[in-house]
């Protein structure tokens, strides 16, 4: 790959992060939703996988235990489905709460938001982790 | 202490937690590397308490008591504490004999091969006491449903007590032999509880007791019992289902003396008598009962009579007892289940010392082995003979012990109701008992060989474990009036609403007269049966039940060989099953129904479908084009870009159809899709690549072809009916006026997603993160292959 497409790899993983998360925030106010971020932030990391090449964009994300991400996002939506049992409202049922944030204002907060980044986690790490799994047993 | 202060379920709850409380403890002990005499004295203080707080609940004057929440309202199921005289008598013998069981464990698993050095002792102690826990849970249950959990939980106990050597491949078979078949019976009971349930209304067990009119109007009723039947035949080790019994001889002894003559079989008798006032009138009932008993307990007599293995002697014993207790319910009669009681009581007092005894000597001479080359042991252990010869004249029936009591008074019942034949049966199955009892006792002191091991010293606890009970069917035998003063007549009352009489004195009836009988006929056996190995040519080894178990587990696996022949990894062989199993499942159900009914039962998701202008037909022509072209396209990667192609027009198509989160969506994942194809393949060089395609090519025949072709014609049609039929009731209008108020959501497709679908969103990310699971387990594999 020549050194351009690798740098603007380089410049769209970030990108493609701040944007993925903005969907999941945004979730609730505009189109777009967990499943979609994770799907863009996993195709960010994947211009990475072809800008550098496999072994090269493995190291660099070595830190990263992408079947890990999976399950902990399953885990957070799972967690997201239970909590409202507590306050006595049905699983999966809805528990907000307003918080004032200064300079910003009020910002509505919901247990959905939790299951909206479960699924996000869930779906990148799990593209993610295929990816890599497939790249490995192949090599 | 002011005990009668505290509400009596609230100790009975005490008491189930805490052998938990201390299996819990036990297990972070372990993770510590704590000592196991740390975790032995624990398991043992943890038993000790419990079975104080039991024995507190006789300073309550009021027998009963129930404590009950709900659980799950819906269904009716519910949760809790209830205490009366049946769960108290029972938990009182497990409590008991678990207290001295696990005393003697102290002394003996350590030093036992049994115990075997595993480095598991730690994990010993806590699954005996999750064992324990689970029985005593069983005891008290409210509800028909947590019953049936702890239930469960004796099972999982027992299966990990008995593999607890796991290394041991024989240890491994038998463990898995206890699971199988209790479980089955454990599922058997569950439909026969959610049957009985839902025909009375309600799974709280005194309310359900309560309704005796209901359950016997019921047209299930008796399929019911015939499961409930099934589900105290395998936990109490009775004809057919006695063959677990056996392999579970391969836990370490102080377990066989607890859960395998008390504990787990006493559960299987727990629930006979819990269901009594409801069942005892019904023929079901009555007729299987007592069959299965009688059957049991002549069968169990003479397996034991033939039985070279000391422990699983016993276990035929124990078989066999227990066969007396479930035809003393079958045959009926007012006093059948105080007597039953007395009978458990009795029985396992003497059982559990009987098994401690073969474990103490076993330990002291390693002989576990009728024949296994002890020389006249009762001359080297004189206390442990002593123990062991009151314990064995109790068990032969003989007065003033309590294993005579529990004879004579169970023939009592029996002569007052029963024909004369069922009689003459049951004298001949108490032969029996007389005739292994002595085989076994004069088998194991008095046996001569001339190279004998040197005998060990017992440790003190070892004998005095067993002399404790052996002292208590002493005491038992002279005071029977206790034992059934206090356990079981109130237990007796309680489940027939009539005080029972258990007759317990020296009267010159015909129960006395049976009870002479029985011990006559059994000496004669005992020296007719020593004299000439009859039995063994009697019974075949091929009429062995546990042959057919084997048998049948066998039939399983090979199924189950064949079932994942089928599976080739052939992909063009797996995707003709798919997609002629879809075809037809689809195209009947299309063709045998009609379509509005298919829609109008519940609300529909479609509003109108958009109007097609020019610029969407253009698009969905290049959408066909495309498809078109994955057909004739020749390379691998060609085909995945029009599949490509056709994946963003279709976004387009979204787009255009005011859907523009699906369009985006649409987008994103045909990327990935795309990226995830190309990946692996651009690994494969090209002339790889070319040959597997022409091969493919060449393997597509025109049954394939028609395959495929139908599949597709198919799904084209179900999409037209999707099409082509409105639903009655379109959902959208609905979504589109309360979404915003109902969630807070100001997209309609998150509100959908998140909130009115949340559920089946939750469902999908399952499903994926299975799926990838899958991924990552086969590819794993493949790299194994490759190294």
């Amino acid at each position: 790959m020549t050194p351009l497409i690798r740098i603007v790899s380089l410049a769209v993983l970030p990108i493609a992060i701040l944007i993925s998360l903005a969907h999941v925030l945004r979730a609730e106010s505009g189109p777009g939703d967990g499943f979609t971020a994770g799907i863009i932030s996993s195709l960010g990391l994947t211009v990475e996988y072809l800008a550098f090449g496999y072994e090269t964009a493995r190291r660099r994300f070595a830190w990263v235990r992408f079947d890990y991400v999976l399950f902990s996002g399953l885990l957070l939506a799972l967690t997201a489905a239970v909590l409202p049992i507590f306050t006595g409202a049905p699983a999966l049922g809805q528990l907000t709460a307003t918080l004032p944030l200064p300079g910003i204002g009020e910002v509505r907060l919901s247990q959905t938001l939790l299951l909206d980044f479960g699924i996000y986690f869930a779906v990148m790490g799990g593209a993610m982790a295929a990816i890599d799994s497939l790249e490995g047993a192949i090599r | 202490l002011e005990i009668a202060s505290v509400p009596v379920t609230l100790i009975a709850a005490a008491a189930v937690a805490a052998p938990f409380a201390g299996a819990l403890i036990i297990g972070v002990l372990r993770l510590l590397d704590v000592r196991a005499s740390v975790c032995a004295a624990l398991a043992t203080l943890a038993a000790a308490s419990s079975g104080l707080l039991i024995a507190a609940l006789w300073a309550e004057p009021e027998a009963a008591a129930l404590w009950h929440v709900d659980w799950i309202p819906t269904a009716g199921v519910g949760f809790g504490v209830w205490v009366d005289p049946v769960g108290r008598a029972v938990a009182l013998l497990v409590t008991g004999i678990a207290f001295l069981g696990f005393l003697y464990s102290t002394a003996y698993v350590p030093r036992s091969t049994e115990g075997r050095g595993t480095g598991r002792q730690g994990a010993y102690y806590a699954y005996l006491l999750v064992l324990t826990g689970a029985v005593l849970g069983l005891c008290f249950s409210a509800d028909l449903i947590q019953f049936y959990l702890f239930w469960e939980l004796i099972d999982i106990a027992a299966f990990l007590l008995v593999g607890l050597n796991w290394r041991d491949a024989g240890a491994r078979h038998s463990a898995g032999v206890v699971l199988l078949v209790t479980t089955l019976g454990g599922l058997a009971l569950f439909v026969g509880i959610v049957l009985i349930g839902s025909a009375a209304g309600t799974y709280a067990i005194p309310e359900l007791l309560g309704q005796a009119d209901v359950l016997a109007e019921a047209p299930l009723f008796g399929p019911a019992l015939l499961l409930l039947v099934v589900g105290a035949t395998t936990k109490a080790a009775q004809i057919p289902f006695h063959i677990w019994l056996p392999h579970s001889m391969a836990a370490p002894t102080p377990v066989n003396a607890l859960a395998d003559s008390a504990a787990a079989l006493a559960a299987g008798l727990f629930l006979l008598l819990r269901f009594h006032p409801v069942a005892a009138q019904h023929p079901v009932w009555t007729t299987l009962l007592t069959v299965i008993g009688l059957a049991s307990a002549i069968a169990g007599g003479v397996l034991a009579a033939r039985e070279l293995d000391l422990k699983i002697l016993l276990a035929y014993s124990t078989v066999s007892q227990y066969g007396f207790m479930f035809a003393l319910l079958g045959i009926g009669g007012s006093a059948a289940p105080a007597v039953a009681v007395f009978f458990l009581v009795q029985h396992g007092i003497l059982k559990a010392g009987l098994f401690f005894v073969v474990g103490a000597v076993g330990y002291a001479s390693g002989v576990w082995r009728i024949g296994g080359g002890g020389d006249r042991l009762w001359r080297r252990l004189p206390l442990l003979f002593a123990v062991a010869a009151v314990l064995s004249v109790s068990l032969a029936g003989l007065p003033p012990l309590g294993g005579f009591w529990m004879k004579e008074s169970f023939l009592h019942q029996v002569v007052a109701t029963s024909s004369p034949g069922l009689i003459g049966l049951f004298i001949m199955a108490a032969a029996l008992t007389v005739a292994y009892t002595l085989r076994f006792f004069t088998e194991l002191f008095f046996a001569r060989a001339h190279t004998a091991a040197p005998v060990r010293r017992v440790p003190a606890l070892m004998v005095v474990v067993p002399g404790v009970l052996a002292t208590l069917t002493v005491v038992f035998g002279v005071l029977p009036g206790f034992l059934a003063d206090h356990l079981a007549v109130p237990a007796g009352t309680a489940i027939t609403g009539r005080t029972a009489d258990l007759e317990l004195g020296f009267e010159l009836g015909p129960a006395l007269f049976a009870s002479a009988a029985a011990l006559g006929l059994g000496l004669l056996a005992f020296v007719w049966l020593g004299r000439r190995r009859i039995l063994d040519q009697l019974l075949r080894p091929e009429w062995s039940l546990d042959r057919l178990h084997r048998r049948g587990v066998g039939a399983l696996l090979q199924a189950s060989r064949w079932s994942i022949g089928l599976q080739d990894g052939q992909l063009l062989r797996y995707l003709t099953w798919t997609l002629v199993t879809l075809s037809l499942l689809v195209g009947f159900t299309v063709l045998t129904t009609d379509p509005l009914s298919l829609l109008s039962g519940t609300p529909g998701y479609a509003s109108a479908p958009p109007e097609i202008d020019w610029r969407m037909s253009l698009l969905l022509l290049l959408v066909c084009a495309g498809t078109l072209m994955t057909l004739l396209l020749t390379r691998h990667v060609h085909i995945v870009l029009a599949l490509g192609v056709v994946g963003y027009l279709i976004a387009g198509v979204f787009g255009m159809a005011l859907a523009p989160s699906l369009g985006l969506l649409q987008v994103h994942v045909e990327t990935l899709v795309t990226v995830l194809l190309i990946l692996p393949l651009a690994t494969i060089p090209q002339e790889v690549r070319a040959r597997m395609f022409t091969a493919t090519r060449q393997r597509l025949s025109t049954g394939r072809v028609a395959i495929a072709g139908g599949a597709g014609a198919v799904s084209a049609w179900v999409s037209w009916i999707a099409i082509e039929q409105l639903p009655p009731r379109p959902i959208a209008p609905w979504f589109l006026e309360h979404g915003r108020e109902l969630t807070g959501s100001d997209d309609l497709v998150a509100a959908v997603l998140l909130h009115f679908r949340a559920m089946d969103t939750l469902g999908e990310i399952v499903v994926f993160a299975t799926a990838t699971a899958g991924v990552l387990a086969l590819s794993h594999i493949i790299r194994r292959e490759r190294q």
